[in-house]
């Protein structure tokens, strides 16, 4: 700034002082969009496995055979069988789904025409994310550090590192090596393979349905 | 030798490889589910647990089986801090772990007749022996939670469980009565790879009642790896549970 300021021609140092004002407010603005873009719609993406990082070791620091996160409201496997919150989402489901579940569901019928990518749920529209690589903030964990890289492409996540994890002092190592989820996130795709069988949950979630039926007409009585 | 039928309100496949596998063999293991499911189904007025339910039969003076799987889940309570219990008003419902149970004990039977290839698959989760007719290890897909007619990964297990928890069906949402109205939605599926399938399905239940923590959960215990999806279509797996995945897209 100061080479322009001494240049000999002002109304040029002007102009340039003019555009980095406008460039500085037009970045921020950019700037300030994506952030809340991030931080809303991310929301439960990505930066959740800070904060969860964070439970996780905190429950471990404080009793370390606890695996369970503390701060989460207790559920129990019954929470899920229990009928009564369930009662206005699934219901309706019921009847159209289940005939056009069963035949799809023997472990024969596998895959024949097959696109590359997986349908997202509709509540996510495309365009989500825009493609580049971004850098979570510092959190402290606690114990230490953590800081996440996302890697975005094709509007989708691809990839996620830590860029930084509690590695310095001797406890957190000792609590880094119980507590850091060594976990690798991708974005799900397609196979075009042949299998001997599936796994997966369509029938458990219809019994569920059909136990949640029955649990309900037994609570009516 | 293979076989689908409709037991327990899902389809149980037994696929033996082993070319002395008769008829008989396979009806050993379907009549095991039929007992199971005649004892064990909440549907079924007269079954053992509806008796229990009914009050008309103590846990204590109920069969060995019957007390096997309460003492199980009992267990099962206290490993998972809770999330995983089959009491609720009163009730018992002790369907999400019988399942993987029964599985167990019908490959088991199997394996005691001398059969060393094969898996019983009840409604998607599977005790796996030896290998395929191609003598190779089994290969079995992951369900795409978001097209059910699809898999989105491949794996090649041997001698081992893998069971899978989650809603696929969308609008099928999951809520915890007690976070009010809280939804675990935010994961549609979590595949869990163990020793056995008991073990896999009874932490996979658990663990997905946790929600996202669940896969951190499964992190660490010793000997179970597994692969979370998330609403977004965004798997999270444990380190150990790449060394299962077929890279290879094309037989």
């Amino acid at each position: 700034m100061s080479k322009l300021r001494s240049s000999s021609k002002p109304r040029f140092a002007f102009a340039i002082r003019k555009f980095l004002l406008s460039f500085f407010v037009v970045f921020t603005f950019i700037a300030y969009a994506i952030r809340n873009q991030l931080d809303t719609v991310d929301a439960n993406n990505v930066p959740t496995s800070l904060p969860l990082l964070a439970q996780q070791s905190d429950s471990l620091a404080m009793s370390r055979s606890t695996t369970v996160p503390t701060n989460r409201p207790k559920s129990t496997a019954s929470s899920i069988l229990s009928p009564l919150p369930l009662k206005s989402t699934v219901t309706p489901s019921i009847p159209t789904e289940l005939p056009s579940l069963v035949p799809t569901d023997i472990p024969t019928d596998l895959p024949t025409d097959v696109p590359t990518e997986v349908p997202l749920p509709t509540a996510t529209p495309d365009g989500l994310y825009k493609d580049g690589t971004y850098d979570g903030p510092v959190v402290d964990a606690y114990y230490g550090n953590v800081q996440v890289e996302a890697i975005v492409q094709g509007g989708k996540i691809a990839d996620v590192k830590f860029l930084d994890y509690p590695q310095d002092r001797r406890t957190s190592r000792f609590i880094n090596s119980q507590a850091m989820p060594w976990l690798t996130q991708e974005a799900v795709q397609v196979q075009n393979a042949n299998v001997d069988l599936i796994s997966g949950a369509t029938f458990t979630s219809q019994a569920f349905v059909q136990s949640l039926q029955s649990a309900l007409d037994q609570a009516h009585v | 030798m293979k076989q689908t039928r409709i037991l327990m309100g899902m389809p149980v496949t037994v696929e033996v490889v082993d070319a002395w596998a008769t008829t008989s063999t396979l009806d050993s293991v379907y009549d095991y589910f039929q007992y199971i499911d005649d004892k064990f189904s909440t549907y079924k007025a007269n079954s053992e647990i509806s008796q229990i339910n009914q009050g008309l039969l103590s846990v204590k003076r109920s069969s060995a089986d019957m007390q096997t799987v309460f003492a199980l889940s009992e267990q099962t309570r206290r490993e998972t801090d809770g999330y995983f219990n089959i009491e609720h008003d009163g009730y018992y419902d002790p369907s999400g772990l019988v399942k993987g149970w029964a599985i167990f004990n019908a490959a088991e039977i199997l394996r005691k007749q001398g059969f060393e290839n094969y898996y019983v698959d009840a409604g998607g989760d599977v005790q796996l022996a030896g290998n395929n007719e191609h003598e190779q290890a089994w290969r079995i897909g992951i369900r795409n939670p978001f097209n059910i007619a699809q898999i989105v990964k491949v794996l090649s297990l041997t001698n081992l469980g893998i069971a899978t928890s989650g809603s696929y069906i969308r609008g099928d949402h999951i809520y915890n009565p007690l976070g009010n109205h809280e939804t675990v939605s935010e994961i549609v599926s979590l595949t869990v790879i163990g020793s056995n399938v008991y073990e896999a399905d009874r932490f996979a239940t658990a663990a997905f009642a946790m929600g996202r923590e669940g896969i951190q959960f499964i992190s660490q215990l010793d000997g179970f790896e597994g692969y979370m999806i998330d609403e977004f279509g965004l798997a999270t797996f444990t380190t150990g549970f790449d060394r299962y995945i077929i890279h290879d897209k094309v037989r």
